[in-house]
């Protein structure tokens, strides 16, 4: 018989293995020990699914060890599997929150006021848990999208002094490389802005922003994950588009969940076909957005289903977080939907209303 | 030993280093040339002798790490140096397995990179 904690402890032990799933593929070394063999991504797959339902029966020592062997096997595979495995844990506790009532195995619905309020909250440690689950991608990002003006910085500052030491006192060039170095400092300083905005737990006010800045600060934050797997951004992006009232750090962490599972999409793609096109319109009554791979498609009867919290897929990826990307566009009044594309890949659509100045 | 002019490939698809690299090495009194991709290397026709390539590692298109292999395949003998953003077990075996001569985490010191030139190219570093 399965005992039943209070929903919000189930919660947090999740968020917690997720929280740990990332600190672990951020900093330490594979603690694996060979039990369970891991050979390939669906053994992968059917030990997080045990970790999950071991942490369901709170029996949190099976759940912690079997986290920490998915972990080390994970940091062979690479970040992604982590990610994956901190999604699962999101989904399902995301899953838990939308059908709280259901989970109280005596049958009784806990009192709806209480429940929504547990509801609120939790949603909100959610969604900074999602945010914190692309930590993992964005600190490999950001180390290199930081040395990238570092190298810059330092080997202009080197030159300089080189010249100067030899008697070269070319005022032109060194005041190229001073405006060199000024320009890269700022775009460095930049890249941790980004970081920290999305990384903050303040509640997201709505403001007037335009969805194109928006975009492009995205994908400069991951532009070093994604050329890491060859995947090139296309952005076709409206000139003037009307703006939005839309708080910007949950539809940046929407776009970056969109971008990552359009990259995930393409890890079967040749890698020159791994194109993600980007492409924002002004629609009558507000702006849309399109964004569009050219992986393996979504399976035709799950094109609704894939927003749903439980929806898995198979081996390669356990959940994207896209019933929280739908919570966020559908609080900010808007719709998201997802099209297969007749040539191939998956298209999603986000459209927003425009602000009322 | 005299000093005869030291070609330096450079190989990096970030513009900002690319410029930056080339400064750094007319400062040092070396003649630079820059490539944003491993293939727009492969394709220039450059010439051999007294010539080193220093390579970023992830770029779009071909990683640097197969550039030593490249280059011999294609008849260069070009010493391959490489400074990377991304740094790890994995990438340093690679380079080391593929012949590098020297490898370099960004940002790389200047005196440590044209020594690594140097060195690689047998040549005295010029320590000006």
């Amino acid at each position: 018989m399965i005992k039943m904690f209070s929903i919000k402890l189930k919660i947090v032990i999740f968020s917690l293995l997720a929280v740990a799933a990332l600190l672990m593929a951020v900093a330490s070394p594979a603690f694996a020990k060979a039990e369970d063999p891991i050979r390939d991504l669906s053994d992968l797959s059917r030990l997080q699914t045990k970790a999950i339902s071991a942490a369901f029966k709170h029996d949190q020592a099976l759940a912690s060890s079997l986290a920490r062997q998915i972990n080390g096997a994970s940091r062979k595979n690479g970040l992604n599997s982590n990610l994956a495995l901190a999604r699962a844990f999101l989904n399902y506790a995301q899953a838990m929150l939308d059908n709280h009532a259901g989970f109280d195995g005596s049958g009784n619905v806990l009192a709806r006021k209480r429940a929504e309020d547990h509801a609120d909250q939790l949603r909100a440690e959610l969604a900074h848990g999602l945010r914190a689950a692309t930590l993992g991608e964005i600190v490999s990002a950001l180390a290199h999208d930081l040395n990238q003006p570092l190298a810059a910085i330092l080997s202009n500052a080197q030159a300089a002094r080189r010249f100067l030491s030899r008697g070269i006192v070319n005022t032109e060039e060194l005041g190229a490389i001073l405006d060199d170095v000024i320009r890269d400092d700022k775009r460095a300083g930049a890249v941790i802005h980004h970081l920290r905005a999305m990384l903050s737990k303040r509640p997201a006010v709505p403001e007037s922003n335009c969805l194109n800045d928006l975009i492009r600060e995205v994908i400069e934050l991951l532009h070093g994950e994604l050329l890491g797997e060859d995947v090139e951004v296309l952005t076709k992006l409206k000139k003037r588009l009307p703006r939005v009232r839309v708080a910007r750090v949950e539809l940046q962490q929407v776009i970056v969940n969109l971008l990552l599972n359009a990259e995930q999409a393409m890890k079967e793609t040749p890698r020159e076909r791994r194109k993600i096109e980007v492409e924002t319109a002004a629609t009558e009554g507000g702006v849309r957005l399109a964004i569009r791979d050219h992986g393996c498609g979504i399976p035709a009867g799950q094109l609704t289903g894939i927003f749903d919290p439980f929806y898995t897929t198979k081996a390669h990826g356990l959940g994207m977080g896209l019933s929280i990307c739908r919570r966020i566009i559908e609080n900010h009044g808007g719709r998201i939907e997802a099209r297969n594309h007749e040539e191939g890949g998956a298209v999603f659509f986000i459209s927003l209303p425009a602000a009322m100045t | 030993m005299p000093h005869s002019l030291v070609h330096l490939y450079i190989v990096d698809d970030e513009p900002s280093v690319r410029t930056a690299y080339a400064r750094l090495a007319r400062s040092a009194k070396m003649e630079p040339r820059t490539f944003a991709s491993v293939e727009e290397l492969l394709q220039a026709d450059v010439p051999e002798a007294n010539a080193c390539v220093v390579s970023d590692v992830r770029m779009l298109g071909k990683s640097g790490l197969e550039l030593p292999e490249l280059l011999a395949r294609s008849g260069k003998h070009l010493p391959v140096i490489f400074v990377t953003a991304h740094d790890t077990g994995e990438t340093r075996a690679i380079a080391r397995r593929s012949g590098a001569a020297a490898y370099f985490r960004k940002p790389v010191d200047d005196q440590a990179l044209l020594d690594a030139i140097a060195w690689a190219m047998n040549r005295k570093p010029d320590h000006s």
